[in-house]
């Protein structure tokens, strides 16, 4: 085992080294996500708000399609967007779009709070459902997200009934891969390499390195 | 869970359907598993366009409350920003410079350089960097300090105003399947901020320390490690 050299050094009095810089509203309009949370990360309460603006819908989405309840859906998103908000200033851009770090958190609260002790009853009811057809809103306001539901849904179609059954139980569902292959009768292992290669032909299909 | 097929969960945790203990056995495997962790981000930003395509406005009062709870929600630190010069660079850098902060007037020059090619937007950062560095360099309050690497070698720290120059020499060559690699220490929180390379005269920037933070060095297998698995060879803590 090696040992530690512990040496005392004192670093002088430490200026932020993220100066803010602030930006105009129109700058803020024309940002990418990642610029925004770039900003965020900054303090910049303004470009927050073009933030929530440009992120509500799809994270409230995503929770309410997992949870299904509205209350506890406003909740998380709640929760999720102050978290954003809280830490901006550790997003890792090396591990992938801001855009991605929010919804895979909004997923991941929704995923947590559906299989908490209080929701297990809910699970129980949503597993003889089987309503894992996703239903996707008529009313999109943005362009993008229209054009969006419709090249997922175009996508989705383009899987086997398997694959797109195993992505979609777990992801707009929230079952585990057992719930999964309970569900639909067929072997862990089986669930498990559908999941896999169902989103790597989602990916080669939507082209997510547009 | 099998060691043995732990990779082949990549779809199942981008999609959240590992319960709580498979999903923890997962992300440790996450830790050591380099191409395991580029599937996952790649597989989780298909995810993500899941979700878009779900979209539904919430109640309009939300904003305002979420609004309101932001203003009153402090943020996190920054995370050390952590910034490595280009190992190209010529090594007559190295020729015995009259100090340490002499030679790192010539990584700010260099460091400027080495970003010359990256896009507009990061130009001013890369400016900024160089601009912080030739500070720490100059600095008149700054912190030199050259400490022994347990395993043999130097390491020297130049700090000043949160931002640290880390340069190894004459380090122990490491054999081919080990890497050194340097660590931010913040609290239980152990940051990368890369591998430095297999010996020698090995170099990094750091940035966005805060006063409480130590730099570690540590041997790590092949292409380094996401936590810290071998003993620190050295540490440099900050008063």
């Amino acid at each position: 085992m090696a040992v530690a050299t512990l040496v005392d050094v004192t670093l002088s009095p430490m200026a932020s080294l993220r100066r803010g810089q602030r930006f105009s509203p129109e700058h803020h309009d024309a940002s990418s996500v990642d610029d925004l949370v770039v900003m965020v990360a900054r303090g910049d309460g303004p470009a927050f708000e073009v933030l929530y603006d440009r992120v509500a819908n799809s994270v409230f989405g995503v929770i309410r399609r997992v949870l299904r309840d509205p209350a506890q859906s406003e909740e998380v998103t709640q929760e999720v967007l102050v978290e954003v908000w809280r830490t901006a200033t550790r997003f890792d851009a090396d591990r992938g779009s801001a855009t991605t770090w929010i919804h895979t958190m909004a997923h991941r609260r929704a995923i947590d709070r559906v299989r908490s002790a209080q929701a297990s009853h809910d699970r129980d009811e949503r597993v003889a459902r089987r309503d894992h057809v996703p239903a996707f809103d008529e009313v999109a306001e943005r362009v993008e997200t229209r054009l969006e539901q419709e090249q997922v849904r175009r996508c989705l179609e383009h899987l086997t009934t398997l694959q797109r059954e195993s992505v979609t139980l777990a992801y707009y569902s929230g079952y585990t891969y057992r719930e999964v292959a309970e569900v639909l009768d067929v072997p862990l292992g089986t669930v498990k390499t559908r999941m896999r290669d169902g989103l790597i032909r989602l990916r080669d299909c939507m082209g997510v390195f547009r | 869970m099998s060691i043995f097929d732990l990779h082949t969960f990549t779809g199942a945790y981008a999609v959240d359907a590992l319960d709580g203990e498979e999903r923890e056995v997962f992300e440790e495997h996450l830790h050591t598993c380099r191409a395991c962790r580029d599937e996952v981000d790649e597989l989780t930003a298909i995810t993500a366009r899941l979700a878009v395509a779900v979209s539904s406005p919430p109640p309009a009062a939300l904003r305002q409350q979420v609004l309101a709870e932001v203003a009153r929600t402090a943020q996190l630190p920054p995370a050390p920003v952590v910034t490595r010069l280009d190992e190209r660079r010529p090594q007559q850098w190295y020729r015995q410079p009259a100090t340490a902060a002499a030679a790192l007037m010539l990584v700010a020059s260099v460091g400027l350089g080495a970003y010359a090619f990256d896009q507009d937007k990061r130009a001013d950062e890369a400016e900024q960097r160089a601009g912080r560095i030739t500070a720490v360099a100059t600095d008149p309050d700054r912190i030199e300090r050259t400490v022994p690497v347990s395993t043999g070698g130097t390491g020297t720290v130049v700090a000043a105003d949160g931002t640290a120059i880390f340069r190894t020499s004459e380090l122990e060559t490491l054999t081919e399947d080990r890497v050194y690699q340097l660590w931010v220490l913040r609290g239980d929180e152990r940051r990368s901020v890369g591998v430095l390379g297999r010996g020698g005269q090995l170099e990094a920037v750091v940035e966005g320390l805060i006063p409480t933070d130590a730099l570690g060095l540590t041997v790590e297998p092949g292409g380094g490690s996401v936590q810290p698995t071998g003993p620190l060879v050295l540490s440099v803590t900050p008063a």
